[in-house]
């Protein structure tokens, strides 16, 4: 879906910023709605189609967290949920694996923003086409045996729009070069990912995938798919959200 | 007996009178006020009185035949066997020991004091040594007493030192020599100044003008020098002593070694500041998180907006009225932050040193509002303040009554942040007389009364490890009581109640 298609939500209990955001995303040419904290947002996603929500964390009321907590569990879950927070009250880790999409921080440019729900907003089948431009300064090397085994093993797990790894190395947040090797599958995966956080000491990462080569693309969608995991990114590779779709694929 | 003392009258042991004479002497032997030792030359005993044995507790079997040294303390063998070496060279008959206190051990170890006298005889057998031995305490109940002082003095665990009026010491005991390093013989005689660093001098002249009044000077600390050179701290006391005609003879002075006492405070000193130091980080900590959460968002706006007009000159269409909404904004939210930073600068300064100074009531309130309103507003704790009379001025240092306010606020929103049940925090001011009285109430439960005793002191904390120093109250109550009021928890209504009263500042 297209900026200029959707309808954004935006949740914010600063009056002067939620009129900014909504100026910029009528400027695209968006359908727009605004409440001021999370309640009236449940209110308002309620009563009809809402693509994105873009929310602020800290609020009156009901806070972010807690929207984005309602608005997954709810049966006719289909917005997506992006945070512009000034303090996360929590850890992104918790943030991904609850389903958020994007945690931005406050102040945040009106671009980056755009390309973010832009990105939100895309179909499955428009995700992770475009490599990145430049090399990454680290790269997430890892032979497993098969993708079966590192599931079952649980040094990966996969959520909607990354996976959770157990790294040998330790990485530092940020982007990262992908050369993901599955010798009894015959694949080796190349693309390009950004680490959202890292957790030691099991070591473990949360990736979030931004390019997967043209081969292996449809492979790793499968495998990502929303009736995979609620989670964006998976907190542990040793709990899945939903562990017995997993053994689906 | 008879057997026992073949040297007595040796030469008269055939006729009947000798043998009267020899009833007698034994009779006398057994009865004279003394206890008699005799030994021979080798200090092994051939006879004792019955005096003996009760004096020292052993029969006379388990004597006879043994060394005198049984009946000596350890510890001053030597110098005995000094002392009777030195008698059968000069043996004229002589008490022992002039000038030194001689003991007596007794069979159960104990030791006590004895005035012993020593004599000897010449016979076939060769010369004999008799000792009269005398409980020194026995002879004379004062003399006991008087043992007994100098036992008392010389056991205590304090420096008694003598000293006349003329500033000289006269008398030094075991302590006296423990704590300041000079022997009793090294000191007596010496002047006081002996223990005095240099230039503390002045002390003396004090303390004599005092006594001479007949006052008792009450334990003080004063730093003192060692024989090593090294000062120590002791706690002193001095009392005058008068002859029995009431005339001030000299003065008794007692010292206690302090350092110990002295190191602990410095350590206990240096700990309450570290505490306090990292209970003040803490505390600064916590509010620069609010602090930063009050101005993220103004500063988000401003940010936002500054993007917008970039973008204008970029594209170079300026539309007047966005222009205008845009610049109004950024300095509408400019001046929210400068207003809450204003408010920062002057809390954030350690005010315990400044001026009692008139300040308005209800500004100390709006400064302290600035910087939690935001708090308060985004976990939706209502935060309600009486609107205070303009007029109403309070004399008081202005950034002690803010802290604590703040401290307050704060306390009262983290009893009510994590409840169920509407949350609010009240801030009242009002004037009663001549006072003006400052309540924070809140809804939350309250205080439960097993810890209403124990909340105001410092380091007493129900907040989770690394939530709270257990500092704030009890700071708070020591602002407050520098400012002439008294912090004091009540209840009303079932809800937590802190209140303090500051004088009113009247205006002439």
């Amino acid at each position: 879906m297209q900026l200029k298609a959707a309808t954004i939500l935006i949740v914010d209990d600063e009056p002067d910023l939620r009129d900014i955001l909504a100026g910029w995303f009528r400027r695209e040419g968006s359908r727009v709605l605004v409440a001021e904290n999370g309640r009236e947002a449940l209110n308002v996603i309620g009563a009809g189609q809402v693509d994105v929500v873009v929310s602020d964390d800290r609020m009156p009321v009901m806070d972010g967290i807690t929207l984005l907590k309602n608005v997954k569990a709810s049966e006719h879950y289909k917005s997506s949920v992006m945070f512009i927070s000034g303090f996360a009250d929590i850890e992104p880790r918790e943030a991904y694996d609850l389903g958020i999409e994007a945690v931005m921080s406050k102040p945040v440019e009106r671009k980056e923003l755009m390309a973010v729900v832009t990105r939100v907003l895309a179909e499955r089948k428009e995700l992770w086409c475009l490599p990145p431009v430049g090399e990454a300064e680290a790269i997430l090397d890892v032979v497993f045996d098969s993708l079966d085994l590192a599931l079952s093993q649980r040094r990966l797990a996969f959520g909607r729009g990354g996976f959770c790894i157990h790294s040998t190395r330790k990485l530092r947040e940020g982007p990262v070069d992908l050369l993901l090797d599955f010798q009894a599958d015959k694949r080796t995966v190349k693309g390009h990912g950004v680490v959202r956080w890292t957790a030691p000491p099991e070591v473990e990462v949360g990736v979030e995938i931004t390019y997967i080569d043209d081969d292996n693309r449809a492979w790793i969608l499968s495998l990502t798919g929303p009736n995979v995991s609620l989670s964006f990114i998976p907190r542990t590779t040793a709990i899945a959200t939903i562990p017995a779709m997993h053994t689906k694929v | 007996m008879h057997s026992l003392i073949p040297s007595l009258g040796a030469q008269e042991q055939s006729g009947e009178a000798p043998r009267a004479t020899q009833h007698v002497l034994e009779a006398l032997f057994e009865c004279v006020p003394a206890a008699i030792v005799v030994s021979d030359e080798g200090g092994r005993i051939v006879l004792v009185n019955a005096l003996v044995e009760e004096l020292f507790g052993y029969s006379r079997k388990e004597l006879l035949g043994q060394t005198i040294e049984i009946l000596i303390p350890e510890r001053f063998r030597g110098l005995y066997m000094e002392h009777r070496h030195q008698y059968l060279q000069d043996p004229q008959r002589r008490a022992m020991g002039a000038g030194v206190e001689l003991y007596g051990r007794r069979k159960d170890g104990t030791e006590f004091t004895i005035d012993a006298i020593l004599s000897s005889v010449e016979t076939q057998q060769g010369k004999l040594i008799l000792s009269l031995i005398q409980d020194f305490a026995k002879r004379d109940p004062a003399v006991g007493f008087r043992l007994h002082l100098t036992a008392l003095v010389n056991s205590s665990g304090e420096a008694i030192i003598g000293r006349t009026l003329d500033g000289v010491i006269c008398s030094w005991n075991q302590s006296a020599e423990r704590i300041f390093g000079y022997s009793a013989e090294e000191a007596i005689g010496q002047p006081i100044f002996l223990l005095y660093p240099p230039n503390t001098e002045d002390e003396e002249s004090d303390v004599l003008s005092r006594l001479k009044r007949g006052e008792t000077i009450n334990a003080h600390d004063v730093v003192r020098r060692r024989k090593d050179g090294q000062n120590i701290d002791v706690s002193v006391s001095i009392s005058p002593i008068f002859d029995p005609m009431g005339n001030l003879v000299g003065a008794s002075k007692v010292a206690r070694d302090i350092t110990e006492r002295k190191q602990m405070e410095a350590e206990l000193e240096v700990r309450r500041a570290q505490a306090m130091t990292s209970a003040r980080l803490s505390e600064l900590g916590m509010m620069a998180g609010s602090i930063a959460h009050e101005i993220n968002n103004p500063l988000a706006v401003i940010h936002a907006s500054a993007s917008d007009l970039l973008e204008m000159a970029e594209t170079g269409v300026v539309p007047v009225k966005e222009l205008e909404i845009a610049s109004a904004r950024i300095r509408r939210t400019a001046d929210r932050i400068s207003k809450i930073v204003k408010s920062l600068r002057q809390i954030a300064r350690k005010g315990n040193n400044d001026p009692f100074q008139r300040a308005s009531a209800g500004e100390i309130v709006e400064q302290v509002l600035d910087l939690c309103r935001e708090r308060f507003r985004v976990h939706s704790v209502q935060l309600d303040a009486t609107i205070v009379d303009a007029g109403l001025h309070v004399l008081c240092r202005e950034v002690q009554i803010a802290q604590v306010l703040l401290n307050l606020l704060l306390n009262a929103f983290d009893a009510v942040v994590e409840g169920t049940r509407e949350k609010w925090v009240r801030i009242e001011v009002r004037s009663c007389e001549d006072r003006v009285v400052f309540t924070v109430i809140d809804s939350g439960p309250g205080v439960p009364a097993e810890l209403k005793a124990r909340i105001m002191e410092p380091f007493f904390t129900t907040k989770p490890v690394g939530k709270g120093t257990g500092l704030g109250l009890s700071l708070s109550k020591a602002f407050v009581e520098d400012n002439g009021g008294d912090l004091i928890l009540s209840e009303r209504e079932n809800h937590t109640c802190f209140s303090f009263a500051l004088p009113r500042f009247k205006e002439t």
